[in-house]
């Protein structure tokens, strides 16, 4: 409430002072402000929530003060409370700096959204190896090895809702980091009877891969030949 | 401009591509025993009338840069010397080089 009187009156100030001189130099107001307490790294731990109405800080430090430096640890991990899984994210990359960095990141915002959620599992590197040779023709005998790795880890998460997963999906996506892939892999929860819902094959058959229907194309196409032959040669028109 | 088997080869895709339904209806009966000899026989004769460039096996995979038939690595699409050069550019993502 203070801030937003404060503001109306400075505002009618200005109006006045330019109304009353025809300058372009703006002036100094001369009205007194409000005490500002600059954000000092002294006062940590806080006892109670920074108020930025009478303090000068960024939102950074603002984030840093709730808990301090929380976000170069390991975060709390929820407990699992019903063990069903919802969601196993997998992630890949050629440089496991990269992937460390962005697995931190998702178990960080799991931890946030409340999702219990496994540790960082690694899986198999998977490693390609090619050989060839260094010139564009012959001289097989001078050969150069190339390789690559895709390092891969996965998250799992339990328990927690559908849309609290989707939202921690999309805020993944929303800050995907590049040369990391990432695969989801959710399930839900469906009511019963939801193989009579009235659109699901509708839905199925729009989600199918057109290329599927050409095996049916080739045999109408070729029942269609044989019954033409079977009539036999079609008689010449003069 | 690219050489002539790589259009040769850009002619047989597309040719492949609008023949593929009619083609392979036409094999469907020409070797169906079920059916009596002079309809299959009816059908080979239609298939001998298609191009030679509506048969899938005159395509070719062939390098992207260099247009070579020859020592392909598929994944890529390039030969194995374009392979080698991109590689050293590190204009492959991941690719380096091995030694074990």
């Amino acid at each position: 409430m203070q801030v937003a009187t404060r503001s109306v009156r400075r505002y009618l100030a200005a109006s006045v002072r330019w109304s009353s001189t025809n300058t372009n130099v703006p002036q100094i107001s001369q009205e007194p402000k409000a005490p500002v307490r600059k954000y000092d790294p002294a006062m940590l731990p806080l006892t109670e929530p920074l108020d930025p109405t009478t303090m000068d800080f960024t939102e950074e430090q603002y984030a840093a003060t709730l808990i301090h430096g929380r976000s170069v640890h390991e975060p709390f991990f929820h407990p699992r409370t019903h063990d069903i899984p919802v969601a196993n994210i997998h992630f890949r990359s050629h440089h496991i700096p990269l992937l460390n960095l962005f697995t931190h990141f998702a178990t960080h915002a799991a931890y946030s959204l409340g999702i219990p959620i496994s540790k960082v599992v690694p899986l198999p590197t998977q490693r390609t190896l090619w050989t060839v040779p260094r010139s564009p023709f012959v001289h097989k005998k001078s050969q150069e090895n190339f390789e690559r790795k895709v390092h891969k880890r996965v998250i799992k998460a339990w328990d927690a809702d559908s849309e609290v997963v989707a939202h921690w999906v999309a805020y993944l996506r929303a800050h995907v980091l590049a040369g990391v892939g990432m695969r989801v892999i959710t399930w839900d929860r469906v009511p019963l009877g939801i193989g009579s819902y009235p659109n699901l094959a509708a839905i199925d058959n729009g989600l199918k891969n057109p290329s599927r229907n050409v095996p049916k194309q080739i045999a109408n196409l070729g029942k269609q030949i044989i019954k033409d032959e079977a009539q036999g040669p079609t008689p010449f028109q003069i | 401009m690219p050489n002539a088997r790589v259009l040769r080869d850009i002619k047989a895709r597309y040719g492949v591509r609008a023949n593929e339904i009619a083609r392979r209806a036409y094999l469907f009966v020409a070797r169906n025993e079920t059916l009596p000899p002079q309809i299959r026989h009816h059908a080979q004769l239609q298939l001998n009338t298609f191009g030679r460039y509506t048969r899938p096996t005159t395509v070719k995979n062939r390098c992207r840069e260099s247009g070579k038939g020859r020592g392909i690595i598929s994944e890529f699409g390039l030969s194995r010397f374009q392979f080698r050069k991109k590689a050293l550019d590190g204009e492959l993502p991941g690719v380096h080089k091995a030694s074990w």
